[in-house]
C-alpha cells in the first residue's frame, strides 16, 4: 500500500482531534454567589449527601451559598495544604471529620477561628461538651473552637467465617489482640489474623493505640501494641484494615465503628465489636478556619451540619452516630431506633479515661517510633515472635519464661540517641522530648531521618539477639520439657495484657500439641509430592542453564 | 553540547552542516538530556548530603539485606479439616536481595515457559492453535493492577482454585513473594515469547536442514541450532522480564508484599514528598534499581552481540519447517501448554468480571452490572482522571512524534557519532525502571536548586501541576514505541527519492514536508497511537509525579487514581470493582489501537521488546 499525502494530513488531524476533544471538554464554570471550600477526611457518599441536602435548604439560599468544593488530603498535608491554598487565593473556610487528633493539629498550628455567628454558636449549644466521657468541644478562654458533628468509637470488625476457619475465638479487649492465641495460623502457615494500620498514615489507628497506651500505661502498652504488631498484617490505612476483613484476608481488624457497619453490610458474616468497659469514643469534629473569605457562610454551613444537616448521619450507606442528640426528633432519626440504641448504650458505659492533651505531647513521636520498629521491622518482629510462640505451644519454654520473653520483646527499646550519644529508654518523657524535635520546622526532616535510623538499629539489633537466644533454646531443649513444669506451677501474676494471653493460651497450647502429632503422620504424603515438585523445578532449570551456554 | 567537552570534535565528524538536521538533533538530544539523562544523574548526586557512612553501612544489614533469611520454610503444609494445605512462601532475604532474587527468578520461568511455546508455535502444526496464538497475547493487555488481584483471587489464600481442588483433598495457595513471582510468570512470559519467535521464524530453515544431515535430531537440534540462533530474542526478552519484573507494583500490590524495592520507593514518596524532602532511602532504592537494571540490560546486550548469528545470506521464500508433533508432543501441548495459556489468560477475563458485577466474594461473582463504569462518569476525581489522562497522554504523543520523528530520522540519514547517540538514546527509556526516572525527576524539578531558575520552576510538580512534567516523562518513557515504527517506515523509503528532490533544488525541510513525512504517515499515526495507549496505561511516574498532589486535586491521572483506589480507601466497599472497570476501558481502547493499526499497517505489532 502506498500511503499518500493526505493520509499524512489526515493522521494529523486525528492526533488533533485526540487531543482537542477532552480539552474542549474541560469546563471552566464562573458561577456567582458564595463558594465554601472545605477539607475534610470524609469519603464521597458522605460529601455528596451533605452537598445535596444543604443546596436545598434555607440557609444556603439566605447566604447565597451557590455551591460546595470538598479538598480531601491525607492528615499529615493538612496544615500544609490549608496554607498552599490561601497562597494560591483558594482560601478554605471549613475543616470537617478527620477526628479530634487532627483538628488540635490544626489547632495548635494557629489554622482554627472560634465561632462567632450566634447561628453557630446556638447550633453548637446543642451539642453536649462531653459524651461517655470524651471531649465533644474544643474549648479555650470561652471560645469554642471545634464543636463535634458526630460520634465515633473504636473496636473490632470481625469475620466470623475466618475466625471459625481457624476455630479462634472472637477477642473482646484491646489486649486480647496481642494473645498468643491469635498467632496460631502464624506460625502453622504464616498467616496473620489481625489487620492493624500504620499509624503515620491512619488518625484512627493513631488514636486506638494512644488509647492502649493510657490505657495499659505506658510500658505495658508498648507491650501490648508490639505483640498485637507482631500478630498482625499491618496495613497503609484504616480503610484496607476493613477490606481485609470484608475480604476475608484476615478475621479481626481494629477499626472505627462505622466501617464496621459498613463490613457488615457487604459481607454478612462480618460483626463490629465494641471492646466492653474499653470502649473509646471521639467526637467528630467540624471546624472554622482562620483562612476564611466568608466567615459568616462558613459558620452558616456549620449550623446546618451540627442542626438539621445531622440527617446525614441516618443515612443507610453513611450509619454514625449524631454529635446532636436533637437529631433523634428529625423525621429520619425516629426511624433509626438502631442508632439510638447504641448511642444510649454507649453514653451509659464507662470508657477509659483518655487524656487527650497528653496524647498530643507524644503523639508524632509515638507514630514514627510505631512506624520504625513496628512496621519496618515487622518481618523479623513476626519471625521472633513466631519463634517464641512456637516453642512455647510445643512445650521448650514454660508460660513464665514465655511471658518474660514477651515483655522484653514488647518493652520500650533503649537506642543511642542521635543528637547526643548517649543510651536512652524511650519513656513516655522521652517520647514528648523527641516530639518536639519532630515538629521542629528547622530540623524535623533531619530529625526524622537520624531518630528512625536510631531506633531501627536498636529494634534490630534486640530482636535478632532474642531470636538467636530463642534458636538455642530450641537446640538445647527437648519439646515438652517445660510442659510438665507449667501445669504444678501456680499461674504468676504479670500485668496487663500478658496475663490474658497466658490463661487462655492453655486450652490452645494442649489442642495444638495433639494436632502437631496426628498431623505429622497425615503430612507424609502431600511433602513427598512437593519435593518431588521441586525436583522437577531444579532439573527444569538446571537444564535450561545448561543449554544456555 | 558544550558538556561533552574534548569528545565534541570526534562526536561532530561527519556531521552535515544543515540547519534541519541540526535542529531535530538538538530537539530530541535535549529531551531526553533534561528529562532522562539529568534526572538520573541528580539520583546519584542528591543522597550526599544526608549520607554518612553509619547509614550507608545500614543497608548492608536487615531489612535491606539479610543473608540469613527470616523465615524457615519455602513451602508449607498442613492439614486441616481432612484437607492438606499446601502453602508455597517466601523466606525473607531483605528488600533488596528479595527484589533480585524475585526477578531473576521470574526471568528464569519465563524464558523456560517462553522458549518451550515458542518452539512449539514456530515449529509445529496442531488443531487449536490459532486460538492458542491470540490467547497468548492476552496477558500482555495492559489492565493497570487489577490482573495481578485476580491472579491472587484465583491463586491466594482462600482462592478459587483452592475452593474447587479441595473436594479432591488438597489445596493450594501463594502467599507474599512467591505469590508475586507466580503473577508476574503469568504476566510477563509472552514477553519472551514474542520475542524468541520472531527470532526462531527468521531462522533459516536450511540451517537446521544441514544440522540434520549431519545426524542432530531432536534435543540436540534444539540445543546446538535453534536455541543458540534465538538467543537474541532471548536475550532481549529476557533483560525487559527483569527490568518489569523489579518495577512491578500490581503483583506485590495484590499479595500484600512489603519487603520490595518498588513498593518501598513509592510509598515513601507518597508518604514523604510534599512535606519534606526526599529520604535517602527513596533515593537509594532507586539508585540500587537503576543500576541493576542497567547492568543486567548491559551484561545481556553483550553476551548477544559478542555471538555471532549465522542467518545464512536471505532472499528468496523459503518454506518454514512445521511438522506435526509425535503422541508425546501431542500430550505435552494439550496437557501442558495449552491449559497453562488458557490459565494465565483468566486474569484479563476476571478484570471483565470484576468490572461488571456487584460483588465478588467467595467463588462466584453477583450482581451483574453497570454501575461501576456510571461511577466513573459521574464520580468527580474519578471524571477529572479520566480527562486528565487522555490530555497527558494526547500532549505527551505531540511531544513524541517531535521527538521520534527526529530521532528516526538522523537515526536512518545521517552518519555521524551524534546520530548514533541519538539512536541509543531513543532506545535506551525501555531499560531505564519508571521508579527510578520517576524519583530522578521529583529531586531535580521538585527539591534541587534547578527547580528554582526559570524556566525549569515551571515543572515543579510540588508547587505547581504536575501535569507539565508527567506530559514530558510520558513523551520520554513511551517514544521508543513511535521511533521504532517510524524508523521502519524511513528503512522503506529510497534515500535516492530525498537525494532527487534536493537535486533539484528543495530545501531539506521542504523534502521533510512534502516527501518524507506523507510517505511515512502512516507509521507516524500507528506508532503515535501505540504510545498514546502506553501513555494512559502508564503507572510508575504517574502514580509517583502524579499523585503528589492528593487525587482530589485533581491533577491525577487515571493510574494514580486506580492506585489510590486500590489503596487509599476511596470507592467503598467495592472499589475493586471500579478500578476494574477504569482497567475496561484501557483495555478497550487498547484493543481498538491494536485493530485499527493492524489493518493500516497490514502487519502485527510486537507490543513489546527492544
Amino acid at each position: 500500500m502506498r500511503p499518500s499525502r493526505w493520509m499524512g494530513l489526515a493522521s494529523l488531524l486525528l492526533i488533533t482531534m485526540i487531543l482537542a476533544g477532552p480539552l474542549l471538554a474541560l469546563d471552566a464554570s464562573a458561577q456567582e454567589g458564595v463558594v465554601i471550600r472545605i477539607i475534610t477526611r470524609h469519603p464521597g457518599e458522605i460529601l455528596n449527601k451533605a452537598k445535596e441536602e444543604f443546596l436545598k435548604s434555607d440557609i444556603a439560599k439566605q447566604y447565597n451559598i451557590v455551591d460546595i468544593k470538598f479538598y480531601s488530603f491525607d492528615p499529615t498535608l493538612w496544615v500544609s495544604a490549608i496554607e498552599r491554598a490561601a497562597n494560591k487565593g483558594n482560601n478554605i473556610d471549613v475543616a470537617w471529620g478527620g477526628g479530634p487528633t487532627l483538628f488540635d493539629n490544626l489547632y495548635e498550628a494557629g489554622l482554627l477561628a472560634p465561632l462567632t455567628s450566634q447561628l453557630a454558636l446556638d447550633a453548637a449549644s446543642q451539642i453536649p461538651d462531653t459524651y461517655a466521657g470524651a471531649p465533644m468541644k474544643r474549648i479555650s478562654d470561652g471560645k469554642i473552637y471545634w464543636v463535634a458533628a458526630s460520634i465515633a468509637s473504636f473496636g473490632f470488625t470481625v469475620n466470623h467465617d475466618v475466625l471459625n476457619k481457624y476455630g479462634l475465638p472472637v477477642p473482646k479487649r484491646w489486649a486480647d489482640l496481642a494473645s498468643p492465641v491469635y498467632a496460631e495460623p502464624l506460625v502453622k502457615e504464616n498467616k496473620p489474623v489481625i489487620a492493624i494500620a500504620d499509624p503515620t498514615r491512619s488518625t484512627s489507628n493513631t488514636r486506638m493505640y494512644e488509647i492502649i497506651l493510657q490505657a495499659y500505661g505506658w510500658e505495658n502498652g508498648w507491650v501490648n501494641l508490639t505483640l498485637m504488631a507482631a500478630n498482625s498484617l499491618v496495613e497503609g490505612g484504616s480503610s484496607d484494615v476493613r477490606d481485609d476483613v470484608i475480604l476475608g484476608r484476615v478475621g479481626v481488624g481494629i477499626t472505627i465503628d462505622f466501617y464496621g457497619y459498613t463490613a457488615m453490610k457487604t459481607n454478612p458474616a462480618c460483626e463490629y465489636i465494641l471492646p466492653p468497659g474499653e470502649s473509646i469514643v471521639n467526637g467528630d469534629p467540624i471546624a472554622l478556619l482562620t483562612t476564611s473569605t466568608h466567615p459568616e457562610a462558613a459558620q452558616a454551613f456549620i449550623a446546618w451540619v451540627l442542626t438539621e444537616g445531622q440527617k446525614i448521619w441516618f443515612d443507610p450507606n453513611i450509619n454514625r452516630l449524631p454529635a446532636n442528640p436533637n437529631a433523634f426528633n428529625l423525621p429520619e432519626g425516629k426511624e433509626r431506633q438502631d442508632l439510638k440504641n447504641i448511642y444510649d448504650h454507649i453514653s451509659g458505659v464507662q470508657g477509659i479515661k483518655f487524656d487527650d492533651a497528653l496524647a498530643l505531647k507524644y503523639e508524632k513521636g509515638m507514630q514514627q517510633y510505631f512506624k520504625a520498629v513496628l512496621v519496618d521491622l515487622n518481618s523479623l518482629l513476626k519471625e521472633v515472635w513466631k519463634k517464641l510462640v512456637k516453642l512455647y505451644m510445643e512445650g521448650y519454654i514454660t508460660e513464665e519464661e514465655f511471658n518474660e520473653y514477651a515483655k522484653k520483646l514488647g518493652a520500650p527499646l533503649t537506642y543511642t540517641d542521635p543528637y547526643t550519644g548517649e543510651k536512652v529508654t524511650w519513656t513516655m518523657e522521652n517520647a514528648i522530648e523527641v516530639t518536639k524535635k519532630l515538629k521542629d520546622p528547622q530540623i524535623q526532616s533531619e530529625a526524622l531521618v537520624k531518630y528512625s535510623n536510631a531506633w531501627k538499629k536498636a529494634a534490630t539489633e534486640k530482636y535478632k539477639n532474642m531470636l538467636d537466644e530463642l534458636k538455642e533454646i530450641e537446640k538445647t531443649r527437648t519439646p515438652g520439657a517445660a510442659k510438665e513444669e507449667t501445669k504444678t506451677q501456680e499461674k504468676t501474676t504479670a500485668t496487663g495484657g500478658v496475663t490474658q494471653q497466658a490463661t487462655q493460651t492453655q486450652e490452645v497450647q494442649e489442642a495444638t500439641q495433639e494436632a502437631t502429632t496426628t498431623q505429622a503422620e497425615q503430612e507424609g504424603g502431600a511433602s513427598r509430592t512437593v519435593i518431588a515438585l521441586i525436583v522437577i523445578i531444579v532439573i527444569v532449570a538446571a537444564a535450561a542453564f545448561i543449554l544456555r551456554r | 553540547m558544550g558538556k561533552k567537552g574534548p569528545r565534541a570534535a570526534s562526536l561532530l565528524d561527519k556531521l552535515p552542516v544543515d540547519p534541519v538536521i541540526i535542529v531535530m538533533l538538538t530537539i530530541s538530544l535535549l529531551i531526553f538530556a533534561l528529562f532522562l539523562i539529568a534526572p538520573l544523574a541528580s539520583l546519584f548526586l542528591s543522597p550526599r548530603s544526608i549520607l554518612t557512612t553509619d547509614l550507608l553501612k545500614s543497608y548492608l544489614d536487615y531489612p535491606y539485606i539479610s543473608l540469613e533469611p527470616i523465615g524457615d520454610e519455602w513451602i508449607i503444609t498442613l492439614d486441616r479439616d481432612g484437607v492438606t494445605h499446601i502453602i508455597f512462601t517466601w523466606r525473607n532475604y531483605g528488600i533488596i536481595l528479595n527484589t533480585i532474587l524475585a526477578a531473576i527468578l521470574v526471568t528464569i520461568f519465563t524464558s523456560i515457559i517462553g522458549v518451550l511455546v515458542a518452539l512449539a508455535m514456530a515449529r509445529y502444526d496442531f488443531p487449536g492453535k490459532n486460538i492458542l496464538r491470540i490467547l497468548v497475547i492476552v496477558p500482555l493487555l495492559y489492565t493497570p493492577f487489577v490482573n495481578a488481584f485476580v491472579i491472587y483471587k484465583f491463586l491466594g489464600d482462600g482462592g478459587i482454585i483452592s475452593s474447587i481442588t479441595s473436594h479432591l483433598g488438597f489445596t493450594i495457595e501463594f502467599q507474599d513473594i512467591a505469590g508475586m513471582i507466580l503473577a508476574q510468570t503469568m504476566m510477563f512470559w509472552p514477553i519472551v515469547y514474542l520475542n524468541v519467535y520472531s527470532s526462531m521464524v527468521q531462522i533459516d530453515p536450511s540451517l537446521e536442514e544441514q544440522a540434520e544431515n549431519l545426524g542432530a535430531s531432536g534435543l540436540k537440534l534444539f540445543r546446538s541450532v535453534t536455541l543458540p540462533l534465538s538467543m537474541p530474542g532471548l536475550a532481549s526478552g529476557a533483560a525487559i522480564v527483569f527490568i518489569f519484573s523489579m518495577e512491578d507494583l500490581a503483583a506485590p500490590l495484590a499479595f500484600k508484599v512489603e519487603d520490595v524495592i518498588s513498593i518501598r520507593i513509592v510509598k515513601e514518596i507518597l508518604s514523604s514528598a510534599t512535606i519534606m524532602e526526599l529520604s535517602p532511602d527513596t533515593v537509594i532504592l532507586a539508585l540500587i534499581l537503576v543500576v541493576t537494571a542497567s547492568t543486567w540490560f548491559i551484561a545481556i546486550k553483550r553476551y548477544v552481540s559478542l555471538r555471532q548469528y549465522a542467518m545464512v545470506v536471505r532472499g528468496g521464500r523459503w518454506t518454514p519447517r512445521r511438522f506435526k508433533p509425535s503422541l508425546l508432543g501431542y500430550l505435552l501441548i494439550y496437557l501442558l501448554m495449552a491449559p497453562w495459556t488458557l490459565f494465565s489468560a483468566i486474569p484479563q477475563f476476571g478484570v471483565l468480571v470484576y468490572a461488571f458485577t456487584e460483588q465478588w466474594i467467595g467463588v462466584t461473582p453477583t450482581g451483574l452490572t453497570l454501575d461501576n463504569f456510571r461511577y466513573i462518569f459521574s464520580e468527580p476525581v474519578t471524571l477529572t482522571a479520566l480527562k486528565n489522562s487522555l490530555v497527558y497522554a494526547g500532549s505527551a504523543v505531540l511531544v513524541i512524534i517531535v521527538i521520534a520523528v527526529s530521532s528516526a530520522y538522523v537515526a536512518s540519514r545521517v552518519k555521524s557519532r551524534l546520530a548514533w547517540l541519538v539512536d541509543l538514546l531513543s532506545t535506551i527509556p525501555i531499560a531505564i525502571p519508571g521508579l527510578a526516572l520517576a524519583t530522578g525527576l521529583i529531586i531535580l524539578y521538585g527539591f534541587s536548586r534547578a527547580s528554582e531558575v526559570w524556566p525549569f520552576s515551571l515543572l515543579n510538580p510540588i508547587e505547581y501541576s504536575p501535569a507539565l512534567l508527567l506530559i514530558l516523562a510520558y513523551a520520554v518513557r513511551r517514544s521508543p514505541f513511535t521511533t521504532r515504527a517510524i524508523y521502519a517506515g524511513l528503512q522503506q523509503v529510497h534515500e535516492a527519492l530525498e537525494e532527487s528532490a534536493m537535486n533539484l533544488g528543495a530545501s531539506r525541510a521542504r523534502v521533510l514536508a512534502t516527501i518524507v513525512i506523507p510517505l511515512i504517515g502512516i507509521n507516524i499515526f500507528s506508532g503515535a497511537l501505540i504510545s498514546f495507549v502506553y501513555s494512559v496505561a502508564e503507572v510508575s511516574t504517574s502514580i509517583t509525579v502524579g499523585r503528589i498532589h492528593p487525587i482530589d486535586e485533581g491533577y491525577a491521572p487515571m493510574t494514580a487514581v486506580m492506585y489510590e483506589y486500590l489503596t487509599g480507601g476511596y470507592g467503598g466497599g467495592n472499589y475493586i470493582h471500579i478500578v476494574a472497570a477504569m482497567a475496561t476501558l484501557i483495555l478497550t481502547v487498547q484493543l481498538l489501537v491494536i485493530t485499527v493499526t493492524n489493518i493500516l499497517l497490514k502487519q502485527r505489532y510486537a507490543f513489546i521488546g527492544v
